[in-house]
């Protein structure tokens, strides 16, 4: 059948189905009446109106509401207590006084941005439970978070965040149906410009700061892994064909590939795949790499488009290619973990918990087996984590800037700015789940509790970004209101 | 659509409302609920579309035609609507037939078997149509039963004439890789 023959037939189709679905279902005079109505209260309008907007206010207007409320409410208060874990949340002790000790003027819901003043580490949101004395607490905080001799240390405890979980989403009547239809969130990420990258089950978003959708693409089927390049552009593996787009969201071409790879990274226009049958890079659609039955664990691309590779147990072992396909470096890696990556502006390699030069010397090592290492801001720094710690550490010397343990529960999820020096951390446990986000000294810039876990959070220096099941919920993380 | 539709603008606000209620309100009605799957919603969208465009007479200067101007707020609004919990976006499909609407042969097929047949296809398809993701769904609904052509269809929601046709192309071959296991297209 021709296309024009297609058309023709699902013009004719969809209109009978249209008038067919939608029979007898019109704009009726009692709808016309009441437009005529509504305009005749109105009256003639100005030549320019201003729009009033109606049933459309956008969650972040809710988020500033709430905000606006609790900080009013706060500033009736006549004196804030210091100790908040009554049920208030940690990031309001941050607003009690600057860190000369006057108090603010304007009121804050969270830390001034761009002030590193940590929080009172002698507060009872935070537990300092280092014995160094180097170690920031009391009113020695703000000097010793500055000047990490050691890194601080900080426990992440859910029930210290106040509050109460909602009540269990089963017996909201009236949601249960949209279970079934939503399409599943699975990854959040933040573009350079701000805008973050939602990944759904069933398309690639992109939104704005204030909540709206500025480009949207559909995947024509469900993804099965994900990567993003090194400006956050992301690259999605949906059934054999690996989709590109770039930081902004907008297609940037497909690789289509005889089977569907297990894994996947991507920079600049290079693509590397993995799957049982071994390794495989392209730049654009041509293949330039082939590593047939080598079995990687996890590939990571540097931006000159070298390859590196951790294969598995029993021995594993760490490869490094240049961008021609030459072999640069082959050695045996520390059976611990698969978290693998470029620091460092690809200057260094992160295999399992130990950090090498491209000629494999040893450089430094994590302070635990992590999951998880992601570069941060400017690529200076490194975000590592596992079930039980993150850290953020300064690449090229390894020095821990923080430490953090979950006091209860399990670190689920780890997320870092381009931005800026702020990561996040998001604890869960059996009660729900609470976020934390900190800056370079360790500083809280807030915390919360969540009401479920998150399937992602991401970070960037004005705002905090919760990807749930039902949504995308953004919060400021400056003082200046709604972003 | 109305040789009218490029016509001054009549200066009498209300009437001019009026009329184009009158021709386009069941399209706007229609077309929103395509957006939001909702009647009760889309009923809300398809008052406030009119209700905007009066408010808005003075930005109209019959540039582009009537139903167009008419379509792109419907679309806005309908995208405000969905963004103020967009999450809720695929709401589970009204049924086309709950409101009671019996079904009945098509009147083209004079074997009402055969017209029976041929309905049932054609449900089929519209339930294809609307498992479509939203930008699919948008541009098959305007493309194919609005009949705008793909500028005006840039023009309505505000995307490149080329995403629309790359779209097209995309939606058509869906349906038809959904046709083909089920009908209709034959």
């Amino acid at each position: 059948m021709s296309d024009l023959d297609l058309d023709r037939e699902l013009r004719q189709a969809i209109k009978a189905g249209v008038d067919r679905s939608l029979e007898g279902w019109t704009f009726t005079p009692a709808m016309r009446q009441a437009v005529l109505e509504r305009i005749e209260a109105e009256g003639e309008p100005a030549a320019t109106p201003e729009t009033p907007r109606r049933q459309s206010l956008k969650p972040v207007y809710w988020v500033a509401a709430a905000a606006a409320a609790l900080i009013l409410a706060v500033n009736l208060l006549p004196e804030r207590p210091k100790d908040f874990s009554g049920g208030g949340a940690p990031e309001a002790s941050s607003m009690a006084s600057t860190e000369t000790g006057e108090p603010s003027k304007a009121p804050r819901l969270l830390a001034q941005p761009g002030n590193a003043a940590p929080l009172n580490m002698s507060a009872p949101e935070i537990e300092d439970e280092s014995d160094d004395p180097g170690v920031p607490g009391g009113s020695d905080a703000l000097t010793m978070a500055m000047a990490p001799a050691a890194p601080v240390k900080l426990t992440l405890r859910i029930e210290e965040l106040g509050g109460e979980a909602a009540e269990d989403e089963v017996t909201r009547s009236g949601e249960l149906m949209l279970m079934a239809v939503k399409p599943k969130m699975l990854d959040i990420a933040v573009l350079p410009d701000g805008n973050v990258a939602l990944l759904s089950s069933s398309s690639l978003r992109v939104v704005d700061r204030a909540g709206n959708v500025v480009a949207e693409e559909p995947l024509v089927q469900e993804p099965t892994a994900l990567a993003y390049g090194s400006g956050a552009e992301p690259a999605v593996v949906s059934g054999n064909v690996v989709e590109r787009f770039r930081a902004d969201g907008q297609p940037a071409g497909s690789l289509e590939l005889d089977g569907t790879p297990a894994l996947v990274a991507v920079v600049a226009d290079r693509t590397a795949v993995a799957d049982e049958s071994g390794v495989k890079v392209y730049a654009g659609e041509e293949q330039v790499l082939s590593l047939d039955g080598l079995r990687a664990e996890a590939i990571a691309l540097a931006d000159d488009g070298a390859l590196a590779v951790l294969t598995g147990t029993p021995e594993p072992r760490l490869q490094v290619y240049a961008a021609t396909g030459a072999l640069m470096m082959e050695q045996a890696a520390e059976p611990d973990g698969s978290a693998l990556a470029f620091l460092n502006g690809g200057t260094e390699v992160a295999a399992g918990s130990e950090v090498y030069d491209r000629s494999g010397i040893l450089l430094w090592s994590f302070p635990f087996v992590p999951e998880h290492v992601a570069n941060v801001g400017s690529g200076d720094l490194v975000l590592a984590w596992n079930a039980q710690s993150a850290a953020l550490i300064r690449a090229g010397t390894g020095e821990p800037l923080w430490l953090a343990e979950a006091g209860s529960g399990t670190i689920v999820r780890a997320a870092a700015a381009l931005d800026s020096d702020l990561a996040a951390v998001v604890v869960a446990d059996e009660t729900g789940a609470g976020v934390w986000v900190m800056d370079g000294t360790g500083a809280w810039r807030h915390a919360e509790r969540l009401d479920e876990v998150p399937v992602d959070v991401a970070v960037t220096g004005g705002h905090l970004h919760i990807l749930s099941a039902d949504g995308l919920e953004v919060r400021s993380l400056s003082d200046e209101g709604a972003p | 659509m109305s040789q009218t539709d490029r016509a001054a603008p009549p200066t009498d606000r209300s009437a001019a409302i009026d009329r184009l209620m009158r021709e386009y309100g069941t399209k706007v009605l229609h077309l929103a609920y395509y957006y939001l799957k909702d009647r009760h919603l889309a009923e809300d969208v398809a008052q406030e579309v009119f209700i905007k465009a009066y408010r808005n007479w003075d930005s109209f200067r019959g540039e582009s035609s009537a139903y167009t101007w008419l379509y792109r707020i419907t679309v806005n609004l309908c995208r405000d609507k969905a963004r103020s919990a967009w999450w809720r976006r695929l709401l589970p499909t009204d049924d086309p037939r709950s409101a009671g609407t019996e079904v009945e042969p098509d009147a083209t097929g004079t074997d009402p078997e055969e017209a029976a047949v041929l309905s049932d296809e054609r449900d089929r398809l519209m339930a294809h149509v609307m498992q479509l993701s939203e930008p699919y769904r948008e541009v098959v609904i305007l493309y194919y039963y609005h009949d705008l052509t793909t500028v005006e269809i840039a023009e309505v929601t505000g995307q490149n004439e080329n995403t629309i046709k790359t779209r097209l192309f995309r939606a058509r071959a869906m349906l038809k890789q959904m046709l083909q296991k089920g009908g209709v297209a034959r």
